[in-house]
């Protein structure tokens, strides 16, 4: 009962910080497409309790990468306020996947959110996997197998989304002084070192120095090959009704910045990130915006009834325009379901709970009915009645007392041992491909479930769990033994 | 004393107007067919059971026998009566030392000089080297020597026997009653032994019969 509770609280609090991830705290929705949401925006964030208002535009818009086509979700962010609501880092971090090459490395840095721009995207990767494209990458060129990234003198630091398609000369030259060369786009410039990093400027990589300069010696020189982000053509809503009144405006180009990987399924499998500016533009609609994503203090945000309450509270004055909705309200049917299935969970183990506890009376009655004979004995000697009715009873108590402390150590080690354990019972049952799913749905690996000394919720099961079962066993052991020092004497010494 | 079994609606008098005395450091026997209603009179003197009517004296306490003994009288039992039974009934999970210190345990009375006392009871009785063994361990006749030990642990002014020879061989409970007979006296204990065997009998300062009910002086 411990482990299955403790699991499907690990999954709440799991897929909680997935979704405020995704969608922030809260989300302030427009209801009238005010234009004035800048000034709330402003009031918003000179509140202490609101860290990040990230004001967004939504919509479909039409995607076109040669003959494939894709209508994705777009969100545009207003990055002018500061740091989004929305881990857009982590996200790029999590989207991005390498490439295999002979004798080469792939060293592409994870994109971040400063590629982009009024002519940069962000894609997911279902998006770009339908489009066939990809953002910028970069190998480093050795020619040894045996080699790591790790192995590097230097590495990229920096690929921006409008850096060429080239091959990269970097020769050491002295403690101060890097030259980077390219042949096929003619480009040849002499560095110095600022800060350990290497700029070039727009259009080149930004390198940065790992190693010692010690360690180098003149006429090192690392080979890169980078490759351009591809680029494709957005049509909007807005274009379509301009072409069907035979004004032609030629569809937006945009480069890939960088694939999002969003680790909650509610946000949109088909999305395409790009600047507030952007999808305005597109949408040829000006200053209005479709709501912000809200990231509260953790004083409001650890408690649901607070964040309910501020919610509220921000609402209660600009009810006409806005709506304030926290994250658990607009995925309420989730976690209804999420509670639906460890009710059900507990409904099942209850039963299989009271037959065990109904097993353990049965065999404290036994034992204790087989004593009958020394029960009599004991008062024939001069016990008292209830000292010898307590002796059963302690029998109870300590067994269950032995048994809850067992049942702990065991539930501790489940959850200290649970991939081991889970990836040896799948791998038996399902195969790797079971692993895989296992992995992908219930994310064993990077489950959070708290040991009772690391949160108040879980101390509190093992003790509601551990008092149950000591509990059971001291009245399974109470019973028989209050009725049989209840019995005659002499009968009880008959007794066989 | 008197007391009447009722099976399926047939009542029998297994004892009526039972009464003798017995006086301090002497012994007497009780001779009777089975289930003539000997170990009940031995419940009845030891106050584990209810009479239907009459009287009890531990010395000088005088106590009804048609109720249910009293706190004071079960804290009485304990140190006034001492009692061996045929089957032993020794706690199969505690050794013999254990066993035989538990009467001075349940009335807390255990100490150091109790523990010694058990000692020397068990030297006395012959199984000085036994004292970590646990009964299951021992023979019927050692068991039956723990059972002595343990019932005279708490310096009794009476020790009921019931049929103390009854699961020996006969060498055996030759031996054990020659020890129960002696340490009874050293102990300076009456003894009231329930027996079938006529020489046992004979060995004790008095002799009843119990018939039908009725006890009668041999």
């Amino acid at each position: 009962m411990i482990v299955v509770v403790a699991f499907m609280k690990g999954f709440q609090h799991k897929f909680r910080e997935d979704i405020v991830d995704a969608q922030g705290h809260a989300r302030a929705i427009s209801l009238s497409r005010s234009t004035a949401w800048r000034e709330l925006q402003s009031e918003l964030l000179e509140k202490p309790e609101i860290l990040a208002a990230s004001p967004y535009l939504n919509g479909p818009l039409l995607a076109q990468k040669n003959d494939s086509y894709s209508i994705p979700f777009a969100i545009g962010i207003d990055l002018s306020s500061g740091e989004p609501a929305l881990p857009f880092d982590q996200f790029l971090q999590k989207g991005q996947s390498r490439l295999s090459a002979h004798e080469a490395i792939d060293v592409t840095p994870s994109p971040s959110l400063d590629y982009l721009d009024d002519e940069v995207v962000f894609l997911s990767s279902y998006v770009a996997n339908r489009l066939g494209v990809r953002p910028g990458a970069i190998l480093y060129m050795h020619g040894d197998s045996t080699m790591g990234d790790g192995d590097l003198a230097v590495q990229v630091k920096r690929l921006g989304p409008r850096v060429p398609s080239a091959e990269w000369k970097l020769s050491y030259l002295d403690q101060d002084f890097w030259l980077l060369e390219s042949q096929g786009l003619s480009f040849s410039k002499k560095l110095k070192v600022k800060g350990g990093l290497l700029d070039a400027g727009p259009g080149t990589p930004t390198f940065e120095l790992v190693e010692e300069p010690s360690n180098l010696k003149v006429g090192d020189v690392y080979t890169f090959q980078s490759f351009r982000s591809s680029t494709l053509e957005i049509y909007s809503p807005a274009i379509v009704q301009k072409a069907q009144a035979n004004e032609m405006i030629p569809p937006k180009e945009v480069r890939v910045g960088g694939i999002l990987e969003v680790p909650w399924q509610g946000f949109h499998a088909e999305a395409m990130v790009g600047t507030f500016r952007l999808i305005e533009e597109l949408q040829m609609g000006r200053n209005r915006c479709d709501g912000m994503y809200l990231k509260f203090s953790s004083e409001i945000a650890r408690n649901e009834k607070d964040l309910a309450d501020f919610c509220e509270e921000l609402e209660l004055p600009r009810s006409v325009h806005w709506a304030f909705v926290p994250w658990f309200v607009e995925n309420a049917w989730f976690f209804d379901l999420l509670k639906f299935e460890e009710y059900l969970m507990i409904l099942i183990m209850v039963p299989i709970g009271l037959v065990a506890a109904f097993a353990i009376a049965i065999a404290l009655m036994t034992s204790v009915l087989r004593k009958i004979r020394e029960i009599g004995l004991l008062v024939a000697m001069g016990g008292v009645r209830v000292s010898v009715g307590a002796i059963f009873c302690m029998q109870g108590f300590f067994i269950g007392l032995l048994g809850a402390l067992l049942g702990c150590l065991l539930a501790l080690l489940f959850i200290r041992f649970r991939d081991s354990i889970m990836t040896f019972i799948v791998v038996r049952i399902a195969g790797d491909e079971g692993r895989a799913g296992v992995a992908q749905f219930y994310d064993f690996y990077s489950l959070s479930v708290p040991y009772p000394w690391e949160s108040g919720e879980s101390a509190a099961l093992f003790f509601t769990f551990g008092l149950f079962a000591i509990l059971v066993s001291t009245i399974a052991g109470l019973i028989p033994a209050w009725r049989a020092s209840r019995m005659n004497t002499a009968d009880a010494l008959r007794n066989e | 004393m008197n007391k009447k079994f009722s099976f399926g609606g047939e009542i029998l008098e297994v004892i009526r107007d039972v009464s003798f005395s017995l006086f301090p450091a002497t012994s007497l026997s009780i001779r009777g067919e089975s289930g003539c209603g000997k170990t009940t009179l031995l419940n009845l003197l030891a106050r584990i059971e209810e009479a239907d009517g009459g009287e009890v004296l531990w010395g000088q306490n005088r106590m009804r026998c048609d109720r249910q003994a009293t706190h004071k009288e079960v804290s009485l039992r304990a140190s006034f009566l001492g009692v061996v039974y045929q089957a032993y009934y020794l706690i199969p999970e505690l050794d013999v030392l254990e066993n035989v210190v538990l009467p001075a345990r349940i009335s807390g009375r255990l100490n150091l000089a109790v523990i010694e006392r058990a000692h020397h009871l068990l030297k006395q009785m012959g199984v000085a080297g036994k004292t970590r063994q646990i009964p299951g361990k021992l023979s019927g006749g050692e068991r039956q020597r723990v059972a002595i030990a343990r019932a005279l642990i708490n310096q009794p002014q009476v020790l009921l026997a019931d049929e103390p020879t009854g699961n020996l061989d006969e060498r055996t409970g030759e031996e054990v009653m020659e020890l129960l007979l002696n340490s009874s006296l050293e102990e300076g204990a009456s003894l009231v032994l329930v027996t079938h065997n006529p020489s046992f009998a004979q060995a004790t300062n008095r002799q009843l019969f119990l018939s039908e009910g009725r006890m009668n002086e041999v």
